[in-house]
């Protein structure tokens, strides 16, 4: 099974978690200067290793209709355990990108997963590492641990109940931020429910503290989302429970909607799942998260035009909420 | 307040020039005379001071023609490239755009050392996730039911500014009539008027008024 398929713990409030990390081998420009003979032994180098050690890799060959001053150097390489959770691209903008990938909050199995094929690969190589800095990366701001969580949070609670600054304040603090998914920078402003958890420090802070402290926020985001949640919904029940029908209606009857107002709805409808007795839509937490994802994929395909192919976003909605009922 | 140069936190002996702050070590490094010099004798240093001083900043300040042109001897990134595209081509960068690289890293994070693992070693196993004080459940909450102990006046004007702050902040559709009579109160008690309004208007508007 792969890791999309699952559902996830908690996935009301986390939707998927990703670690990044990013390794360099020593000896080797990074992969903006390397020339091509240094590309290809690199890349020989970690599949190989990559092989040895179970994983399957990917190569890609530049395609051969491009005119040679666009195509891309070297050819696209990468490898990925069976369930695609975790893996690395390699020569991207460091020699390896490792990568986890998983639904739900339950990030402590992924981490381990993550940090011991790292661990591998370093063990095999001699890596770009210094003892004040770290591990030495492309791009200066990942220096140190190289790590990057990202935790994708839906917090309409948390947003409805006017506490969205103080959690904002206290993450700061934490050295975490927190941003709305989508830029909204054009058009009239929705408000945001869909956020972008990410850690800020890569220095000063150790792998394990880095992965303590993510497990910690994830556990208490999703208790102050569900508290905020019931708090919300005990106090006004006919506005939740207007809001989570029309939302419905709206979704599965529009003829077109814009991303950042079919995420607003989804958030509406997130709200009140679980605590409204609902017997009419049949409306489940995995289309619902379906849905998310759709439109998080499409956003991050086309960030800058995310509010085109209104029409046949709301085509595909209907047919996941159809599907799914 | 931190030095320009190197990054360390200054206290009050820091050297001002041109808006520039820069600690002891490094003022003197650079021909500055020190912050109490310059106090006292501000005018005789634009006098004594320029001539010697100004080749040594041509050296190290970032806008300066012969800095720009630095140029990593491994891989040839110049400190243009990187400050354009904001990545490093190899490791010999990290030592020739040592002080571009510093000074981003004081910007974007509050420390400078490493303190991780070192490779190939694993870190300590994870313990299971206690619950910290780093975000408080029960203060976040709207709704926490523990019983409060007695608060003092200043405490008391800090919990309305907070409670204000969250109506002010929440989905105005959520709030009960409850919630916008006490939002009111509060608005009045911190003069703020145009809050107020709004919160009556939602309130007149349920009514029917």
């Amino acid at each position: 099974m792969k890791w999309y398929e699952e559902n996830g713990e908690n996935s009301d409030v986390i939707l998927t978690s990703r670690v990044v990390v990013r390794r360099n081998i020593k000896g080797y420009s990074f992969p903006s200067k390397m020339d091509d003979s240094e590309r290809e032994t690199v890349q020989h180098l970690v599949t190989a290793k990559a092989e040895e050690l179970g994983y399957e890799v990917k190569i890609e060959e530049p395609a051969s209709n491009i005119p040679d001053a666009l195509k891309k150097r070297g050819s696209d390489a990468m490898f990925q355990s069976s369930d695609e959770a975790i893996g690395a691209m390699i020569n991207k903008i460091n020699h390896l990108t490792f990568y986890g990938n998983i639904r739900g909050s339950n990030v402590k199995e992924m981490f381990t997963r993550v940090e011991k094929m790292v661990i591998d690969f370093e063990r095999a190589f001699d890596m770009a590492y210094s003892e004040r800095l770290g591990f030495l990366t492309a791009e200066p701001q990942n220096v140190g641990s190289g790590i990057t969580v990202d935790i994708v949070v839906a917090i309409p609670g948390i947003v409805k109940s006017g506490t969205f600054p103080s959690l904002q304040k206290k993450l700061t603090v934490a050295e975490w931020r927190l941003k709305p998914y989508i830029n909204q920078n054009s058009g009239i402003k929705r408000p945001e429910t869909l956020f972008s958890l990410t850690n800020v420090a890569t220095l000063g802070i150790g792998e394990d503290k880095l992965y303590e402290r993510a497990i910690t926020i994830i556990n208490d985001i999703i208790k102050v989302e569900r508290m905020c949640r019931e708090a919300i919904y005990k106090k006004n029940r006919l506005v939740v429970e207007d809001q989570y029908y029309r939302g419905y209606g709206l979704l599965k009857f529009c003829r077109k909607i814009e991303l950042p107002e079919a995420l607003e709805v989804l958030g509406w409808i997130r709200f009140g799942l679980g605590l409204i007795d609902d017997k009419e839509t049949g409306i489940t937490l995995s289309v619902i998260n379906e849905i998310t994802e759709k439109l998080c994929k499409e956003y991050d395909l086309h960030p800058r035009s995310f509010n085109r192919h209104n029409e046949q976003r709301a085509a595909y909605i209907k047919e996941i909420l159809e599907r799914g009922e | 307040m931190r030095c320009e140069r190197c990054g360390k936190i200054v206290d009050k002996s820091y050297t001002n020039y041109n808006g520039r702050f820069f600690c002891p070590e490094c003022a003197k490094e650079l021909g500055l005379p020190d912050a109490a010099t310059l106090a006292s004798s501000a005018f005789r240093f634009l006098d004594d001071g320029l001539t010697s001083f100004f080749p040594l900043m041509r050296e190290q300040l970032e806008f300066s023609p012969t800095r720009s042109q630095i140029k990593c001897p491994k891989c040839g990134t110049t400190l243009k490239e990187f400050e354009a595209t904001g990545n490093l081509g190899c490791i010999e960068c990290y030592n020739t755009f040592n002080e571009s690289v510093m000074r981003l890293l004081m910007r974007l994070q509050a420390d400078n050392h490493y303190r991780g693992r070192s490779p190939g070693i694993a870190s300590e196993p994870m313990e299971d996730s206690k619950e910290t004080k780093e975000i408080d459940a029960a203060e976040i909450g709207s709704n926490s039911e523990s019983k409060e102990p007695e608060v003092s006046p200043a405490k008391e004007i800090a919990a309305d500014e907070n409670k204000l702050l969250k109506y002010s902040n929440a989905d105005i559709g959520m709030l009960t009539n409850e919630d916008l009579n006490e939002a009111i109160k509060l608005a009045v008690a911190h003069e703020d008027y145009l809050l107020a309004a709004k919160f009556r208007d939602e309130l007149r508007s349920r009514e029917g008024v």
